[in-house]
């Protein structure tokens, strides 16, 4: 009887309590624009761009590069300063949803989708930072062809709603699980107090 | 002799007491759980009264709606759904703490502060019989219609119906001007979302 109390109150706690977890996720590199590598996925001169997990609108220049297949770094050059923005994004292997909160806790924004920004199909984390764009910002790599003509694709300069409502999930419409749940615990508790009673 | 019979008693008494204990602990626990279950299997089917939140089964079931900016009349109240015998109400939502505010009394209108310029609107709902449930039996061409607060109503013909998995917020996307993006669980234990795109028509 100890056994199967001692079990229902284990699967429980498991059921309810999210357990911690550590992983072993180290930051990504980082990339400058300062000296930008890689070739360039999207070169602007001017335009209004979006930055990712940030609604405001910016006007200025915009360029992209491809550092790797994981790696994606965004120059943004406002018109009418030299106080740039930097987004270093950095395409997951996994959905690792502590991994994701560690980087979340590091500063980063975590993108379920690079499709709506130009890049592939898979979640990103991208982090911004200031630099200074005076002069820079070209150079490097060979430019990929892609038409500014298609400005929703094209990262930068599009800004994807899911990005920046802060959530990582659609709503949670349904209350199937639940409902499922507690019924489970109700005839597990009604068989537990059933066995007591007969001891 | 007399003693050790005395505390060999008085521990069956304790032990016998532990379990009467414990026996009643269970039960109202089973009562408590089983209660639960066949609250919210009922609420899917009746609208539940003002009762909230003592019964509500997430804390983000209901929506202040005093922390949403002055009402317009271009704000949108009511969403009809002729074929599917839809007819509810609309109340603003919002997302806070990453956790979105459905309401359990009609049809939730995503409202941020995002910038609406060439966006359409967002609509949610659980798939409860008495809500979006029978949404789900939607297809492409039907027409659905939103009255506004000023008494204008607009017609949407349905342009595309599919499912997406709960993370696929790119799907969003999709709710463009002259757009409307309406959306509810589907699929086992809820496992997916189905999402109605409709077109406004002239």
């Amino acid at each position: 009887m100890i056994k199967l109390i001692l079990f229902f109150i284990v699967l429980f706690t498991l059921l309810h309590i999210t357990a911690t977890q550590s992983y072993a996720v180290s930051e990504p590199s980082l990339f400058s624009c300062r000296s930008p590598i890689g070739s360039t996925l999207a070169n602007f001169n001017e335009g209004t761009h979006g930055i990712a997990g940030d609604s405001a609108t910016y006007t200025g220049s915009d360029r992209v590069y491809k550092i790797d297949s994981d790696h994606v770094v965004q120059c943004f050059c406002p018109s009418d300063s030299n106080d740039g923005i930097q987004s270093n994004w950095f395409k997951l292997s996994d959905n690792n949803q502590n991994a994701i909160a560690y980087y979340q806790k590091l500063g980063w924004i975590y993108v379920p989708s690079g499709k709506a920004w130009g890049l592939d199909d898979a979640a990103y984390i991208v982090k911004n930072e200031s630099y200074s764009c005076h002069g820079d910002a070209g150079g490097g790599g060979s430019t990929l062809g892609i038409s500014s003509s298609d400005p929703g694709k094209i990262l930068g300069k599009s800004r994807s709603i899911g990005s920046i409502l802060g959530t990582d999930t659609l709503a949670a419409t349904g209350n199937d699980k639940m409902i499922a749940l507690y019924v489970f615990f109700g005839f597990s508790s009604a068989l537990i107090a059933y066995k007591l009673a007969q001891e | 002799m007399r003693i050790n019979w005395l505390k060999s008693s008085t521990k069956r008494t304790d032990t016998s007491l532990q379990r009467q204990l414990l026996t009643i602990l269970f039960c109202f626990l089973s009562g408590f759980f089983l209660f639960k279950a066949g609250f919210l299997t009922i609420q899917h089917f009746i609208v539940a009264p003002n009762i909230e939140p003592v019964f509500a089964f997430t804390q983000n079931d209901e929506v202040d709606l005093a922390t949403f900016p002055q009402q317009s009349g271009k704000d949108p109240i009511q969403l009809q759904i002729p074929n599917h015998q839809i007819d509810l109400p609309v109340i603003p939502s919002s997302i806070i703490n990453g956790e979105w505010q459905v309401t359990t009394k009609g049809v939730s209108l995503l409202s941020s502060n995002i910038d609406s310029t060439n966006r359409g609107l967002i609509l949610f709902g659980h798939d409860w019989p008495i809500l979006l449930g029978q949404m789900r039996q939607a297809k492409i061409g039907e027409t659905f219609f939103l009255e506004y607060r000023d008494g204008s109503q607009e017609k949407y013909l349905i342009t595309s119906v599919f499912s997406v998995t709960p993370n696929q917020l790119d799907v969003l996307d999709l709710a463009k001007q002259h757009t409307v993006l309406i959306y509810t669980c589907s699929g086992f234990m809820d496992n997916t979302r189905f999402v109605v795109l409709g077109q406004l028509q002239e």
